[in-house]
């Protein structure tokens, strides 16, 4: 299965992608106030979760593999 | 003293509860939803200050206290035992809902208490009452149970092993801040600890409460990890030990949240994420964390006890629990599905609690310069709306429909829903209704450009991450071994090891008993028997000579002495 195969359609999908879009946008004109430098990077709050959030999918996918599955009665 | 205790919540909770168990239909239900509310105008009514100086042993109790701190904690249990009564008005279990009021009851009584000792009775209390709970969700809950109240006994004794070094060493008998500088505050810690979730205790949240009935964890979701929450703020606000116990629990809760296939058992490790990040808070123990932890414990009791009647709903309906089992279930429960959705959003979305508490710990993280903290909170924000929020709605209300026999949720559980949802909109969109009865001070405006913005940017972001990964979370969907598999999987085979082990020598030693007994036995017989040396027909002169010879030594004895 490629990629593009796994990629969602449709318009909630577009929405959601013109919605991110917006909000990016909306936060070049906002008042930042970065407390550490990092922060300051522009779309940070987009990024960082962004990135966060598929590095804990694989990390929780790589333990899976190391304590999963449990063979008592939870593991179903 | 008695006349001052009659005002107590906990009392009137606890006796109501004990009531309950002997009433049925409308009595019950005017009693379960009255009481909740009779004890808040209590609450609310008491002015600030210490009450019930009750003698005990060498000790005066200060059975009652009453501040910011402890009034907004018992007025948080008070909603969720009401709004948790409304949604249980079907359940027919006769134990659940009295358990549930002696549960609630024991919770608001350990906030409300003034000394450790008054604490601890009412943590013993709010145990038993969890336990029946847990036990209220039929037969396959018993050992789990069990297990909660093995656990949770082992906790209170820690506790009480504490308070009672901490008083032999001239500690003060109220609770207050205590420093980790002996033995005594740190089994102290260790025992609320325990009650928090903290490692290596965290396995018995996700083991324990999805084992309850359908109405049954929204009571166990509110009370006892957020008790813990409370005494870590009173005994050890600022302790920087908390705030890597606290995050090693929302890292822990995150990734057996994403792999977990049952929903419940998702959102019960996003609980121990969630007290996790609130006990890094403490950890921090600026009054702006701390402030934004006995909010935060607020959004969360709402949030997730929405979700979790949403869940118990669809267990109703479809008498299913795991994710791979259910979906698209949107089209006939249309109204639990907006719930549910809500419920997801309340955790940081604005407009709801979650965005106005979580902000206040971050904002402390940041104002105190913790970066990693920092940032370890942002992953954790993340993290928990992909896990518990989008996983728990996608996969169970959308998604690849299962032709499920299910209806809407009755009206009993709608308004459970309905309440929940309001009182997260109206703290969300006017902060000062929460705001306003937080333990100190607060000049914090969350609704700046820049907080909703960046807020709906890292929600946004989350969702894309979730849409693009969905087939790969599908596809991980199960259950890993977790710290109670060495309890209930490896203890029990040494057991049966050792047990085998003990059996072979108690074998052994029976077999050599019956062997030795056996050899007595043939030798009486061999001398007494019926053909015995004893009995044998012997000739009379070798009597005579017996007979003489006995005789003999008979008068050499004699003359010899």
């Amino acid at each position: 299965m490629s990629l593009k195969d796994t990629l969602p359609r449709g318009r909630l999908w577009r929405a959601l992608l013109l919605a991110l879009l917006a909000a990016l946008i909306g936060g070049l004109f906002v008042e930042s106030h970065p407390h550490f430098g990092i922060d300051a990077v522009p779309g940070f709050n987009a990024w960082f979760p962004m990135l966060s959030a598929v590095a804990l999918v694989f990390l929780a996918r790589a333990l899976a593999r190391i304590f999963g599955p449990r063979e008592d009665e939870d593991g179903r | 003293m008695a006349a001052e205790l009659l005002h107590h919540p906990a009392l009137w909770l606890i006796l109501g509860g004990i009531a309950l168990g002997f009433l049925r239909g409308a009595p019950r239900a005017l009693l379960s939803l009255g009481l909740p509310l009779f004890a808040a105008w209590q609450l609310w009514g008491i002015p600030e200050g210490l009450y019930g100086g009750m003698h005990f042993l060498d000790y005066t109790l200060e059975m009652l206290r009453v501040d910011r701190l402890g009034r907004l904690f018992g007025l948080v249990f008070l909603l969720a035992l009401f709004v948790g009564s409304v949604y249980a008005l079907r359940q027919p279990s006769r134990l659940e809902v009295p358990a549930a009021f002696v549960y609630g009851g024991a919770a608001v009584g350990a906030v409300l208490a003034g000394d450790w000792i008054t604490l601890f009775v009412f943590w013993e209390l709010m145990a038993i009452g969890s336990t029946l709970v847990i036990w209220a969700g039929g037969r396959e809950a018993y050992p789990a149970a069990m297990r909660y109240l093995m656990v949770h006994l082992f906790g209170g004794v820690v506790l009480m092993a504490g308070i009672t070094a901490h008083l032999a060493g001239g500690g003060g008998l109220r609770i207050e801040a205590l420093a980790l500088d002996g033995i005594a505050p740190w089994f102290i810690l260790a025992g609320v600890l325990i009650n928090a979730g903290a490692f290596p205790f965290w396995s018995w949240i996700p083991d324990a409460y999805p084992r309850a009935s359908w109405s049954g964890m929204v009571f166990l979701s509110a009370f006892t990890t957020k008790t813990a929450v409370y005494v870590l703020m009173r005994g050890f606000p600022g302790a920087e030990v908390l705030i890597p116990i606290g995050l090693l629990m929302a890292g822990y809760g995150l990734i057996y949240a994403l792999v977990e296939n049952t929903a419940r058992r998702v959102l019960a490790y996003a609980i121990v994420n969630q007290v996790g990040f609130m006990i890094a808070g403490i950890g921090i123990g600026t009054e702006l964390a701390l402030n934004g932890v006995a909010a935060h414990a607020f959004a969360h009791i709402v949030y997730k006890a929405l979700l979790l009647m949403a869940i118990g709903a669809v267990i109703v309906q479809t008498g299913r629990r795991d994710c791979t089992d259910l979906g698209g279930l949107a089209r006939q429960m249309p109204v639990t599905t907006g719930f549910a959705i809500f419920g997801a959003l309340a955790m940081s979305a604005p407009l709801t609690a979650g965005f106005i508490t979580k902000s206040l710990v971050l904002q402390a993280a940041a104002d105190a310069h913790l970066t990693w903290v920092w940032l370890a909170m942002m992953v954790i924000a993340a993290g928990v709306f992909l896990a518990a929020g989008l996983k728990v709605v996608v996969f169970v209300f959308f998604g690849e429909p299962r032709d499920l026999d299910a209806e809407e949720a009755p009206p009993s559980q709608r308004w459970g829903m309905r309440l929940l949802a309001l009182t997260s909109l109206a703290a969300g969109c006017y902060p000062p209704l929460l705001y306003d009865l937080l333990p100190y001070p607060i000049d914090y405006q969350p609704y700046t450009g820049s907080h909703v913005v960046f807020q709906l940017q890292l929600l946004l972001a989350t969702t894309v991450v979730f849409f693009l990964l969905r087939a790969r979370l599908v596809a991980m969907l199960g259950s890993l071994i977790d710290i109670d598999w060495f309890y209930r999987s490896l203890g029990p085979r040494w057991t049966k090891l050792v047990v085998f082990g003990v059996s072979i020598e108690i074998r052994e030693v029976a077999r050599l008993v019956m062997r030795g007994l056996a050899n007595l036995l043939g030798s009486l017989r061999r001398h007494y028997g019926t053909r015995g040396v004893l009995a044998r027909t012997w000739p009379s002169g070798s009597m005579v000579l017996w007979v003489a010879l006995l005789l003999l030594m008979y008068l050499a004895l004699f003359y010899l002495a």
